[in-house]
Order: C-alpha cells, then sequence, then structure tokens
C-alpha cells in the first residue's frame, strides 16, 4: 500500500478532491470518472460519467446515495468492458455490491479504477432535497464530521447509522477522512499495482504518519458493529408468517425496491413475468378456501420471493427502503435476514471476487439436519 | 378450446377398492376443458390401450389425463398409445391416484375427494401441456469398459463377440484382477487360473477388443452415445511391441526379491522389473517406477542391469505419460472393490503376529503358483501349522465397520477349510468361528454339509480378542450353540475381512457422474428393475463396485451389463427425450449459476451472446438449474412455473 495526502487549500474540503479528480483525469491515465456531482438544481447529487476536467464540479462527500453506482458500473461494463481505464468513485457498500455483481457475471472489472471513499453515512434522498438546514448537506456534514457532534446523526438514513463497514475495501485508491484532519489533508492510498501507478505521477504528498489512520478506522468500525449487533437483538422478533405478513401490510407491490436493488439483476424479475397470471376461477377459489384473499395478490410472495433471491449477496446499502413510496423500514428484516442467511453459509458478499456464491458452491457437510446424516 | 379426455384406471381393485371410480369419471367429465371421462379395469392391457385409442379418434382429443399408477410405472405405456391414437406423447398427464391416494388411505369417501382433487391438478396441467418433439444423435458403436476384473472381461467379451469395438482399460500392468489370485472357486473347486485364463487370453487376442493396461481414465466428456474419454497411459518404462516377456530384465534387476509383490498380498517377493504374475496379460514386463533406482535415485550402479539384460532393447526409460481419447457410445464400470484392512479390527491382532492372515493371503499360500508354491506355511517360522482357526465375518455386518455382509467370505472360507484338509491332512485341527454360515447359491449348502463333515470344528460366535502368544495364538471365543467359552490355541489364524468399495470410488465417481449409496458402492438406477443401469444414461455398472457378490454372479451381472450396453450400440440414432431444460434467451441474464449447478455439464455460457446455453443430449431434466435460476429464464418443458402454479392452484 502506498499512502499519500492531498493538501487542502484554505479548508475547502470539496475543492480540494476536485483539483485532484481534474489532476487525474488530465493525468490521460483515466479517460473518464464516475463521480457523484450535484444536478444544477443542487436537489440530489448522482453519478455523472465526466471526461472533461473542466466540467468536473463532483462532490464526493455529498450525504445522498439516489441510486446504486455498482449498478451503474454493471450499465456500463457488462456488454464490453472499456478499453482505457475509467475511475469510479464510489462508497464501500457500492463496492460491495459490484463485487456480487461480477461474480454473477453482471459486471466487469477490466478497466475500471475503483476509487473508495470513507462514507460517514448518507441522508434519505428527500431529506437532502429539501434539507431543513441552511447550510448546504455536505457542509452541515463536514462541519459536524470536524467537530466529532452527533448533530448529523439524526438524519443519516437508518441503515447508515449502523453501516456494515464505512471503510471500502476491495478499492484500488483510497480517499480517506477518517484519521486526519481533512481541512487540512485527505488521506490517499493505493491498494492495487494500478492503483499505484496511477497515483505514481500525480503531485501528491507523502503521508508523514499512519498510525492515527489505522486507530480511527478501527474506531469508526467498532461502533458501526456495535450499533449493528444492538439492532440485531432488537430486531430478532420479526418471525413467523404473521409478523412477516403485518410487516409488508403496506407494500403495494410496486417493485420499486428491487428496481434500487443493486443485486436485483434479473432482466426481467419472474415477479412481473405472467407467470403468476391466472383465470378468475382461480382467485374465486383462493378466495373460497379462507373466505377471503387480500389483493394484490402476490405482494408477500414478491416480498419473500426477492428476498430468497438476493439475501445471500444483500450488502445493505438500504436502498430498498430508500425507494419504497410507502416507507416500509426494509432493512428490519432484510439486515437480520442477511445476517442469519449468510452465517449459515459462512459467506460475506463483496468481500472477495474469489468467495463463490453460495448456490453454486457444493458442500456435503451443509444442512445436515434437512438431509441425510 | 382443448380437448381433454380423462381415463381413470380401477387396478383391478388397487385403486377401486378405496376410490369411488364412478364418481370420480363423472366428476372428471365436467372439468373445465375435459370433453370425456371413461374408466377400465386395467387401462396399461391391450383393451384399454384400445379404448384410449378409439376415444381420442372418436372424441378427437388433444390431451390425455390417465388416473393411475405412478408414471413412473406406466408413463412411457401411455405416451406410446396416445401416440397411436394421434396425441401428442408429451401431451400426457398421468394424475397418480394408486401410490399416492387409494393405497395410502383407508377412508374411501375421503379417498375419493382427493382423488377428485388430484385428478383436477392434472387436467389442469394437462390444458398448459406442449406438444414436444424428440431429436436424434447419432451412436458410436464402441464400447469402453473400465476394469479389466472377470466383471470387466466377461462384459469386454460378450460385447467384442456381438461385434463392437470395446476399449479395455485396466490400472493394473495386467488384467485378471482378484480372480486371478484366487487358486480354486466355490462350491465346484475349478482351478481358478484354469478358467481364468482363457479368457484373459482371448481378451489380448480378439480383433475387436483394444486392451489399455496400466493405464486410467483421466476425463469424461459427452453423453450417451456420444462419449469422449481421456485415457491416462502409464509409462511401464518397458517398450511393450519389442518385449517377448523373457524375464531377463527381473532377474537382473538389482531390487529382485527385495520388494513386496502386491499380487502375492504381500507373501511374496519380486523386484522393480517385474510381472506381476506368470499368466499376466498383456505378457509384458513393467518397472515399478516408485521402487526402481534408476527412476527414484537416478542412478542404479554403473548402469541399470535391465537394460543390460534386455536382449531385446525393450527397456526404455525415456517413456512419458501419454493421454489417449477415445470416442465410445455406452461405458461400463467394472472397477471391482477393495479388501478391509483388518487392522481396523485391531483386537483380532493383524498387525501384531505375522501367523493372523486375511483368506487372500491364504490363498496365494495355498496357490501352487504362489511363494510357496502351495505349501502352507507359518508366515513366522515356515513351518507346517498344526491348528489353523478361520474368523468370519471381520468387519462385515459391524455397525462400527460395514454393515453390510460380504457374500463371499462364509464360502471363502469354507473352500479354503476344505482345501487345507487336502493339503495337511486329518491331523491339522481346523476351526471356523462363524456368526451365520450364509451358504445361499446353487451347490453352496451341500458344499457347506461336505465341509462340515471333514471334522471342522465350528464355533458360533465372534471371538473376543486374539491373543498373540509366544509359540502361538489364543482365541476367546464364547460359543452360543453350547452356551461355553472356549480359549482356542491355534498356529495360525485366517481372518474373513469385509469387502469395501474401492478407496478413491468417491473420486471416480466424480469423474463419471455417477452416484454412490449409502455403503459407498455404485448406485444402480434401480435395485430390482435397473441393476445394472446408472443414473447416467449410457453407462452401466457391474461386478463388486456395485455390491459385494461372488463370481457366479459377477459374470451374470457383466453379461447383463453388456447386453444393456449392446442395446445402445446397436442403435444407429438415439432418440433424445424432450422433456428437459432450455433458455428464454430474452431474459437470461447470463450470470452461469445454471453452468456450475449443472451436474452433468448440460450448460455452457455463450460469451457473446451472454446467455446460458443447454446441450440437449447431456441435459438430464434434472431440473437443478431450473431451481438456481431466479428469474424464468431456465424452463423445463412442460415443467414451467405456471404449469406447477396452475397444478398447485387446482389442488387447493
Amino acid at each position: 500500500m502506498t499512502q499519500k495526502v492531498i493538501k487542502v487549500k484554505d479548508n475547502d474540503v470539496i475543492g480540494s478532491t476536485n483539483e485532484f479528480f481534474r489532476q487525474l483525469l488530465s493525468s490521460g491515465k483515466i479517460q473518464a470518472l464516475l463521480v457523484p456531482q450535484n444536478t444544477p438544481s443542487k436537489k440530489v447529487a448522482f453519478p455523472v460519467l465526466i471526461s472533461d476536467p473542466k466540467k468536473l464540479h463532483a462532490d464526493i462527500i455529498a450525504p445522498i446515495l439516489p441510486a446504486s453506482t455498482a449498478a451503474m458500473v454493471s450499465k456500463m461494463t457488462k456488454v464490453q468492458p472499456p478499453a482505457k481505464p475509467i475511475g469510479v468513485v464510489m462508497r464501500s457498500c457500492q463496492i460491495r455490491a459490484l463485487i456480487e455483481l461480477v461474480k454473477l457475471n453482471q459486471a466487469n472489472l477490466i478497466n475500471i479504477v475503483i476509487i473508495g471513499v470513507d462514507c460517514p453515512g448518507t441522508f434519505p434522498l428527500n431529506t437532502y432535497a429539501e434539507f431543513p438546514e441552511k447550510k448546504t448537506p455536505t457542509h452541515f456534514l463536514l462541519e459536524a464530521w470536524v467537530k466529532k457532534s452527533d448533530d448529523a446523526e439524526k438524519y443519516f438514513r437508518s441503515v447508515c447509522r449502523m453501516c456494515k463497514d464505512p471503510i471500502p475495501t476491495n478499492a484500488d485508491i483510497i480517499l480517506g477522512f477518517y484519521g486526519t484532519d481533512f481541512e487540512k489533508e485527505i488521506i490517499v492510498e493505493a491498494h492495487s499495482d494500478v492503483g499505484k501507478e496511477i497515483l505514481k505521477d500525480l503531485p501528491l504528498e507523502d503521508e508523514k504518519e499512519g498510525k492515527s489512520r489505522e486507530k480511527a478506522v478501527k474506531e469508526i468500525r467498532d461502533e458501526k458493529t456495535k450499533k449493528r449487533a444492538l439492532f440485531l437483538k432488537e430486531k430478532e422478533g420479526i418471525k413467523g408468517i404473521d409478523k412477516v405478513a403485518e410487516f409488508f401490510d403496506k407494500c403495494v407491490n410496486c417493485h420499486n425496491c428491487r428496481q434500487a436493488c443493486p443485486i436485483c439483476y434479473c432482466k426481467e424479475c419472474l415477479f412481473d413475468s405472467s407467470v403468476f397470471d391466472a383465470e378468475a376461477y382461480k382467485f374465486l377459489r383462493r378466495a373460497e378456501v379462507k373466505g377471503l384473499f387480500k389483493m394484490p395478490n402476490d405482494a408477500l410472495l414478491f416480498q419473500l420471493g426477492r428476498m430468497n433471491h438476493m439475501i445471500l449477496s444483500c450488502v445493505e446499502c438500504g436502498l430498498c427502503e430508500q425507494a419504497c413510496p410507502n416507507n416500509i423500514p426494509l432493512m428490519e428484516v432484510f439486515i437480520p435476514a442477511a445476517e442469519n442467511a449468510q452465517k449459515e453459509f459462512d459467506y460475506h458478499p463483496g468481500k472477495d471476487r474469489t468467495e463463490k456464491v453460495p448456490m453454486i458452491v457444493y458442500r456435503e457437510d451443509e444442512f445436515l439436519e434437512v438431509g441425510e446424516k | 378450446m382443448r380437448r381433454i379426455g380423462v381415463f381413470v384406471c380401477h387396478c383391478g381393485i388397487n385403486i377401486a377398492q378405496t376410490v369411488d371410480i364412478e364418481a370420480l369419471s363423472e366428476y372428471a367429465s365436467h372439468l373445465n376443458g375435459v370433453v370425456v371421462a371413461k374408466h377400465y379395469k386395467y387401462m396399461c392391457s391391450d383393451v384399454g390401450a384400445t379404448l384410449i385409442k378409439d376415444t381420442i379418434k372418436e372424441f378427437k382429443l388433444d390431451g390425455v389425463v390417465i388416473a393411475s399408477c405412478s408414471p413412473r410405472m406406466h408413463e412411457q405405456t401411455f405416451r406410446r398409445v396416445a401416440n397411436d391414437g394421434g396425441v401428442n406423447p408429451y401431451r400426457v398427464e398421468i394424475s397418480n391416484i394408486r401410490e399416492q391416494c387409494s393405497w395410502a388411505h383407508s377412508n374411501k369417501e375421503q379417498a375419493t375427494e382427493k382423488a377428485k382433487y388430484l385428478v383436477r391438478s392434472a387436467v389442469s396441467k394437462a390444458l398448459s401441456l406442449e406438444p414436444l418433439k424428440t431429436s436424434t444423435l447419432k451412436v458410436i458403436p464402441e464400447a469402453l469398459v473400465i476394469g479389466g476384473g472377470i466383471a470387466g472381461i466377461q462384459t469386454a467379451l460378450d460385447l467384442a463377440n456381438d461385434g463392437f469395438k470395446v476399449h479395455l482399460v485396466e490400472r493394473e500392468p495386467s488384467i485378471g484382477g482378484h480372480m486371478a489370485q484366487l487358486d480354486k472357486t466355490f462350491p465346484t473347486l475349478d482351478c481358478s487360473s484354469c478358467i481364468l485364463t482363457p479368457k484373459m487370453m482371448e481378451v489380448a487376442n480378439h480383433k475387436n477388443i483394444e486392451l489399455l493396461s496400466y493405464s486410467e481414465v483421466a476425463s469424461l466428456e459427452g453423453s450417451i452415445g456420444n462419449y469422449t474419454v481421456k485415457i491416462r497411459k502409464k509409462p511401464r518404462y518397458v517398450d511393450v511391441d519389442k518385449c517377448t516377456g523373457c524375464g531377463d530384465c527381473a532377474s537382473a534387476c538389482r531390487l529382485k526379491d527385495r520388494l513386496i509383490s502386491e499380487f502375492n498380498q504381500g507373501m511374496g517377493k519380486r523386484g522393480a522389473a517385474y510381472m506381476p504374475f506368470p499368466q499376466a496379460v498383456p505378457l509384458k514386463y513393467v518397472i515399478d517406477d516408485k521402487k526402481c533406482l534408476f527412476l527414484t535415485k537416478g542412478k542404479c550402479g554403473d548402469e541399470p542391469l535391465c537394460k543390460k539384460a534386455c536382449a531385446a532393447g525393450a527397456v526404455n526409460f525415456d517413456q512419458k505419460e501419454e493421454i489417449v481419447e477415445r470416442k465410445v457410445g455406452a461405458i461400463i464400470v467394472a472397477t471391482g472393490y477393495d479388501i478391509m484392512d483388518p487392522t481396523a479390527v485391531y483386537e483380532y491382532g493383524y498387525d501384531q503376529s505375522p501367523d493372523v492372515i486375511t483368506t487372500l493371503e491364504l490363498e496365494r499360500l495355498i496357490s501352487s503358483s504362489g511363494p510357496t508354491k502351495g505349501e502352507i506355511l507359518r508366515p513366522s517360522n515356515q513351518q507346517k501349522p498344526k491348528s489353523v482357526t478361520f474368523i468370519l465375518c471381520v468387519g462385515s455386518r459391524d455397525e462400527t465397520q460395514c454393515t453390510w455382509c460380504c457374500r463371499i467370505g462364509c464360502m471363502t472360507a469354507l473352500k479354503q477349510v476344505y482345501l487345507l484338509r487336502e493339503k495337511l491332512g486329518d491331523d491339522v485341527e481346523i476351526n471356523v468361528c462363524y456368526n451365520d454360515v450364509r451358504s445361499f447359491g446353487k451347490g453352496y449348502e451341500e458344499f457347506y454339509r461336505k465341509v462340515r463333515g471333514l471334522h471342522t470344528n465350528m464355533f458360533r460366535g465372534q471371538p473376543s480378542e486374539v491373543r498373540t502368544m509366544k509359540e502361538n495364538l489364543k482365541i476367546d471365543i464364547f460359543d452360543t450353540m453350547t452356551n461355553k467359552l472356549f480359549e482356542i490355541q491355534t498356529d495360525l489364524v485366517v481372518l474373513v475381512p469385509a469387502m469395501m468399495p474401492r478407496v478413491d470410488a468417491i473420486e471416480f465417481a466424480r469423474l463419471l457422474h455417477l452416484t454412490l449409496s449409502g455403503d459407498g458402492f455404485f448406485l444402480e438406477a434401480h435395485p430390482k428393475l435397473r441393476p445394472v443401469d446408472t443414473f447416467v444414461n449410457g453407462i452401466f455398472i457391474a461386478g463388486c463396485c456395485q455390491a459385494p457378490k461372488d463370481i457366479q454372479d459377477t459374470v451374470a451381472q457383466a453379461s447383463a451389463a453388456a447386453s444393456r450396453a449392446a442395446t445402445i450400440l446397436s442403435q444407429e440414432e438415439l432418440e433424445i427425450d424432450p422433456l428437459i431444460a432450455m433458455v428464454d434467451e430474452d431474459v437470461c441474464t447470463g450470470c452461469g449459476i445454471c453452468v456450475e449447478v449443472c451436474p452433468y455439464e448440460a450448460r455452457t455460457l455463450n460469451e457473446r451472446k451472454r446467455i446460458a446455453e443447454v446441450n440437449d443430449a447431456l441435459c438430464a431434466g434434472c431440473g437443478g438449474c431450473i431451481a438456481a435460476c431466479p428469474s424464468n429464464a431456465s424452463i423445463h418443458k412442460n415443467f414451467t412455473k405456471k404449469q406447477l402454479l396452475n397444478m398447485v392452484d387446482d389442488i387447493m
């Protein structure tokens, strides 16, 4: 690993990162950059694919994840990867999702340079768009971060508060904010040969002392892990079909969650197909069995079916929850389900490209209690 | 509008006594899409078939539901009948109202109700069944036989005599297997070599047999009718075309008589250049690359003596492993068995005393071509024993070792008692400790009686221990016939060890996609009706790789396997069942999970189109890919999700 720093001028954190990105683009080592940038209305920050350094006014701190960056990389690379390197700026959850998509043959990392950014957390899209404070969300967050205050905590998406791991792994380059006084210096780490090669000629300064980063990373990870463990303990209660049905009561079967989920990679969702269409007499018969039959008929089936299909690869980005028009707190079910299911298979989504998805791993000693000894 | 006919079978009284057939037919006739419902005593009979065919024509049916026994029994029959009547055979749906209804219930009223649901569900599926066509595949009229024991030899000869080209692969330097190690065979006391050697010679000389000795199967691809096998030929370091079998190399070898002879079960010695036994086929020498000084250390004195001694110039240390490829239409697996290492039953002291031996080791001592030229000598002192004791069921029928019966142990011991009596005379004491004597075959019980008459002491029970003493061995046995505890002092203990699956059976099964039964032997497709078939079409099993058996049964099974293979090989083309998986190209995302899941290697990823594809010939229709696919891109023909949901809906 190579560690360097970006010197921050005039406490302008965002400006300095942008200067770094412009240098990166101008160096010719990458031909374009996928990076979050505020829309002209400033209401949201969406990833944009930028090839002209002059057009770059990115905001990598913007506390918003409007849609899956991993899914965007998938779209750009699965048919044919780029001929020359593209830099993609991603949060840790999206890198984890991208690794899963690579395993599922839905994305290609050839000529993709992953630039991971330390993530303090994100606000729900609507909160970001109509932010009640005087400052912009980014400045508000940066200020709270510097002060180490809890001011931003109340705005974070619940899933961010107990993030599985806010520090990027599997990135070629990491931009680090933890363990540094980022109003003066931002850490730049190269974690791969590609990353080293790219950083080599950029006008960056050497990092003098790396211990504080290590310590801060451990602290933030511990804090999030603790919160997640507490949450898991609290949410143990959602068990059994009645409780689950009650939980999904508000589901209108719009499938927005599937649309937002980076892991739902199917071209056509089984639940969007005609498989569940049926003649009227069959609906009536279903009603006759119990006297009544809740419509839309396949909402719960969809929720459980989708969970069954994607839960082992769930990276806990919470985009499904954010997409839900009826504010069903999906992560209250999906995090415990992911935790338990992944534990059963000792599987760690997004951790290692070479770890095979459990569906294709055959182990003779698995689930002995349900099969032959 | 579809026109479905429902045919309800009484199955004699099997269905009729628990299900109200009249009521069921009446109910079926009113179901959505059904134009006629009929019932008959035996639908599978000629009369039943005629009834179906006539009704198809009369009512212009385009789909048929048969409410009868399990589809495993008569689905094929009814497909044929429907086809003859003019309905696509894949538009036949069986409703199993026997195994899944009448046999399982006793209350007629409730069983009839259930039968109605089952039939309703089947009609629902029949309404959505697609007419399917079979495709065909060219058959390569050659066979691969794996294993050159008596099973493989018999199969190879049968097929070769039927006119098919056979490739016989044997991993040892010679064919012959365990049978070649035996002196005589029970119950007729035929000399084993005398009946086996001619068959081995026939294999060597048969124009239709290619013998690939000292070779192993490396990989297998393809499917029934068209397999591609890669075979690894291990280097013999002796050019088989030049070797005359004179034995000068073996006489010259510096390690002569210093290495353990596997063929003699460790009772005799050999050199690094050796021939496993005098009647070996091929009659060619081999150099043991794990022991040969030149091959292991790179130096054998000034020069390898074998090379110097060989007048024919056959010794060739430059030989390398070679991979050859053969294409075959059918495969017969006859890989045999291993003998359990009796050390596992530690109380019998197999590793404590040289005078505790196995039946196979005794067999080598009895054999006139064995290390003692047929003299029975105690390994410890090379003296004739005055007392010999057999212990049966060592590891067999034992919950802690092998639960199964070896099926040859009793008769092997009795045969050896007979031969020992012949060789050692009446003065020698012979004891047999047995649990039950299982003498079930033709002439076996008579042989048992004969041996009992030879002053054999029979103890019924399992000895608790064999103790190694200074001069001899002591055995404690509680005889359950007399209810007495005996202490036997004996000179030689012969253990009858269990018959085990080959130690590498699991890896070999993976290579060929075969299934193992719980005991670790290869699993037949049906224990009674398909005893030599496997679950992989075109691969058959024969001999002890399937389960322990004697030579008689092995040869019978070998001929059966040859006959089953010939059924395939004699056809120019094979029909491929269309009830297999397919891919919806518009829905498939090319994630490749199905490719990894498929146990038959029937799926591949088309990188250009970014979709998965199915090789129709390889697909066995197991449905694994269907379950693994998260979208509806993997489709099992006529078992689509929609069709199954229809069935579920109508069974509610």
